[in-house]
């Protein structure tokens, strides 16, 4: 072999190898294609997978796959034979791993329901599945068609499944949940909520993130009124604050913009409550925030967790926090500590990613091109 | 005897256009080499080639016992380069174009750069694009010289300059050549020119060495003959015809290469009279070489 | 070595107006974006405000990547080219070693502007009074940028040196050919191959995934 052969394969090596080694990145996508090719080393497991979708076509334009015991279908033509078997793959997983977090609790998944995973047409780049079980929805949003595989998804499959369950639902969980968790791009992750707090602009947020446990109970409080502005913004915070809001409706353009210009460029205190308080209700800490905690909550209480949260009485009615403590099995302010070093956590990861991997891909990529180069040359 | 560049049945072709064909030359080590043709023979392709700056299609070329192109940068070590046109880096000046230059050769001179550069009246921080074409010879050549070269190699080296350039340029090179003992290849144009520097001659026409000889032979062995009743017999001639116009009835010239005297036996032996043998000038032998090869390349067709 | 040295000289010579440019550039990227979008601000600023502020930071700097990078990749090409390589080609360095030095001239003074990055973004950072809650991350900002100036130039050499005077055209026929294709698969044809590609690239380890890794001077 040449040198410049063993320098190609070196470099190839530096941008191919990591990459199937990495057991994570910016996507599981590495992990979904080996748990892929393990399941089609069972030969009985591929077979299914693939004569089903050759042969098992319920009705015209859907593909549908079987596997464990689950059908799984498909608008035919969206997606390659080879992504469909991957996602019904995840699916496996996804309910395999409600099995092993919620033990026997998961049997409302163990059913013969099908579910039926249909892209939304037009949007190449970010696409939705809609997994349909009955009356229920829940939507997976995801990135490059690959289901984000992590214990979150996990539980909110598991709260579809259970709030499905549930023919009515206790009106003050609803209402912290927004009616069952729309599972869409809406969803943050606790890196997104660790961020959002940080940056927020409100000081509330900034102690919870810095420790402050009472501060954090504010944040998760869905009850409060945005009338409170003072609650979640100190007056320091004010003048920021007025200059991202727009101009409320009914309010002149000569009253507004003299208060505003106040606020915001001398930090006059009066102009400043006057500018908010002229605002309509807001908070900075949407559901979303909130998902993240309730998510948190379930994967500490596991199995008997998810009784818990099945039995939900009226005895927390109000009490959002002391309820999911309830269904995690741990006093309050461990659940809350807990949940802030999560979503702190996350935050960090995502901003800090390493740069030894994109070191070595960058410099085998310009190693390649290098050599290309280094083509002898004629005149 | 040795050879400082030895090409044997070299092939390279650009498109349709242009081809240099079954290419065989072999250039003494020691001599100057003078590579003569036409303009768009083939002379500077070949020099190319042999310099690895282009790959052959077929064929084997050796400079100073390098393989070209695959040791190609081992031979250019010892190669002193002089192209056509100016190659240098117009963004230099003439002082830095040395600076450059000389890292690259160990065997350098640097005094004699410095030396040369005063003889050829050379402004040190002069750049590079704003010399004349003179100017940008001399720098070409003052490169070359001072790098010691075992084997120089100049392209049209004195072709647009005017005559006292151009005496200073061949003056310089006579000189460094009778001290270093030099092989040189000079490609030109310029028949005359090369008739006083070279030992050998190659011509060149339409991508073919048409003929490889010594000087004294090129200068004195092409001869115009009168003949009166020619042979038309032209199977075992000792020498070679290049061309032949009847003048007459009985009467012809030819023009003969490798002509000696004791070969007008042979002609009256074939029942012709030699009435008269005629030197040509270099000029008028050079034009003849290429009307005879141009004549048998057409026949062979 | 001293052929080297020799080579970066002149290469450097050639180049340095568009390298120093380039530095002057990426120094000043961050306190123009900061003077942009915080200034006229109290002492304590919201972390929000900081962060918005440096939101385009991101796309700004890819782009100076890009042209940056194809620039000191052009200039030793062009007085390459000025020769018609001739004079490359005639001295006595193989062409890969020669190609090489060449690169790594580049390589090397294009750690200047990713350095001047770093100042900047640190001189910035002194500028403003952090909140406990965000954190500056100068290092990685800079170490990024110079792995896509690498990069950036690393394809715009090959271009020029493997193509030449046809690298402009081909440069521009991706550019103008990519999008409209891309356009018309996404729309009628099969978005899984959009996907897919847009996988192969973006996704690490692919050639553009450091570009759509996240570019961020301040955060949390």
């Amino acid at each position: 072999m040449s040198k410049r052969a063993v320098m190609a394969v070196v470099l190839l090596c530096g941008v191919a190898v990591p990459a199937l080694l990495a057991q994570s990145g910016p996507s599981d996508v590495a992990a979904l294609r080996r748990q892929y090719d393990a399941l089609a080393a069972r030969s009985e497991v591929s077979r299914e997978l693939f004569d089903s979708l050759r042969n098992a076509r319920t009705a015209p334009y859907t593909d549908s796959l079987v596997a464990g015991g689950r059908r799984v279908r498909f608008i035919a033509g969206q997606l390659s034979e080879r992504d469909q078997a991957v996602l019904t793959a995840t699916l496996e997983k996804v309910a395999s791993e409600l099995a092993a977090h919620f033990d026997d609790r998961a049997t409302v998944l163990n059913d013969t329901s099908s579910w039926s995973l249909r892209p939304r047409a037009g949007r190449a780049v970010r696409r939705y599945l809609r997994v349909d079980r009955g009356a229920t929805r829940a939507a997976f949003a995801f990135h490059h068609f690959v289901l984000p595989l992590d214990s979150a998804a996990v539980v909110r499959v598991a709260l579809e499944a259970a709030t499905g369950a549930l023919p009515t639902l206790h009106p003050w969980l609803k209402q912290y949940l927004r009616s069952g968790f729309q599972l869409d791009s809406a969803w943050i992750g606790f890196a997104g909520a660790g961020r959002i707090i940080a940056i927020s602009g409100s000081t509330i947020g900034r102690r919870c993130r810095e420790g402050s446990t009472a501060d954090c109970r504010i944040v998760l409080d869905a009850s409060i009124k945005s009338a409170n502005f003072e609650l979640y913004y100190a007056p320091e915070d004010w003048p920021d604050l007025s200059r991202r809001l727009p101009k409320p409706r009914g309010i002149p353009d000569s009253v507004w913009t003299p208060n505003q210009e106040a606020c915001a460029r001398r930090a006059e205190v009066d102009a400043c409550r006057r500018v908010l308080t002229w605002q309509p209700p807001m908070s900075p800490f949407q559901h979303n925030v909130r998902t993240t905690f309730v998510i948190h909550a379930i994967l500490m209480g596991r199995g008997p967790g998810l009784d818990r949260l099945l039995a939900a009485s009226d005895a927390y009615t109000d009490d959002p926090i002391g309820f999911f403590a309830h269904v995690a099995g741990v006093s309050e302010n461990v659940l809350i500590d807990t949940w802030r070093q999560r979503i702190d956590a996350a935050a960090r990861a995502e901003v800090r990613q390493p740069l030894l991997p994109v070191l070595i891909s960058s410099l085998a990529w310009g190693g390649l091109l290098l050599l290309v180069t280094t083509q002898r040359r004629s005149l | 005897m040795s050879h400082a560049i030895s090409i044997r049945n070299l092939d390279w072709r650009a498109g349709k256009a242009f081809a240099i064909q079954d290419l065989t030359m072999q250039v003494p080590t020691g001599a100057i080499y003078g590579f003569l043709g036409p303009n768009g023979s083939g002379k500077t392709t070949t020099i190319r080639l042999l310099l690895g700056m282009m790959s052959p299609d077929a064929g084997s070329i050796t400079v100073l016992g390098e393989s070209i192109p695959k040791s190609a940068h081992l031979a250019l070590a010892r190669v002193g380069y002089v192209p056509e046109r100016l190659h240098l880096y117009g963004r230099l000046t003439v002082d830095e174009s040395i600076a450059y230059h000389r890292v690259f050769y160990p065997t350098f001179d640097s005094a004699e750069a410095v030396r040369l550069r005063e003889r050829f009246a050379l402004q040190p921080d002069q750049k590079v694009a704003q010399l004349s074409k003179g100017q940008a010879g001399k720098l070409m050549l003052l490169l070359a010289l001072s790098q010691r070269a075992e084997l120089l190699v100049l392209d049209e080296p004195t072709d647009g300059l005017d005559p006292v350039i151009r005496r200073e340029v061949l003056a310089a090179l006579v000189e460094y050549v009778a001290a270093h003992k030099a092989t040189v290849l000079v490609s030109s144009h310029l028949v005359h020119e090369q008739e006083r520097i070279c030992d050998w001659v190659g011509v060149m026409d339409g991508g073919r060495l048409v003929a490889e000889l010594p000087m004294q032979e090129f200068r004195g062995g092409i001869k115009r003959l009168k003949l009166r009743h020619a042979p038309s017999a032209m199977s075992g001639m000792p020498f070679t015809l290049l061309s032949a116009e009847s003048s007459g009835a009985t009467d012809a010239e030819w023009v003969v290469r490798g002509w000696r005297p004791e070969m007008q036996a042979w002609l009256q032996g074939a029942g012709a009279e030699v009435r008269d043998v005629m030197d040509l000038d270099l000029e008028d032998s050079f034009v003849e070489l290429l009307r005879g090869a141009r004549h048998q390349t057409q026949e062979a067709a | 070595m001293i052929v080297f040295q020799r080579i970066f000289a002149t290469q450097w010579q050639w180049t340095r107006v568009a390298v120093l440019s380039l530095a002057v550039a990426s120094f000043a990227v961050p306190t123009a974006l900061w003077r942009l979008g915080g200034d006229n601000l109290p002492a304590v600023v919201a972390p929000f405000v900081i962060v918005e502020a440096f939101r385009t930071l991101g796309p700004v700097i890819i782009l100076i990547s890009l042209l940056g990078a194809f620039v000191v990749a052009v200039l030793p090409w062009t007085v390459d080219a000025e020769t018609r390589h001739v004079y490359p080609l005639s001295l006595p360095i193989p062409w890969r070693r020669f190609v090489a030095f060449r690169y790594s001239v580049g390589a090397i003074t294009l750690l200047i502007p990713a350095i001047a990055l770093y100042l900047g973004g640190w001189f910035v950072v002194w500028q403003i009074t952090l909140p406990d809650v965000l954190r500056a991350y100068p290092f990685v900002l800079a170490a990024r940028y110079y792995l896509a100036l690498l990069l950036a130039f690393s394809a715009s050499f090959a271009l020029q040196y493997v193509f030449g005077r046809r690298a402009t055209i081909a440069v521009l026929f991706i550019l103008l050919a990519v999008g409209p294709l891309t356009f018309l698969v996404a729309a009628f044809g099969d978005p899984a191959i959009v996907l897919t590609l847009k996988r192969w690239l973006l996704e690490w380890p692919g050639p553009l995934s450091l570009y759509a890794e996240p570019w961020r001077l301040i955060d949390v």
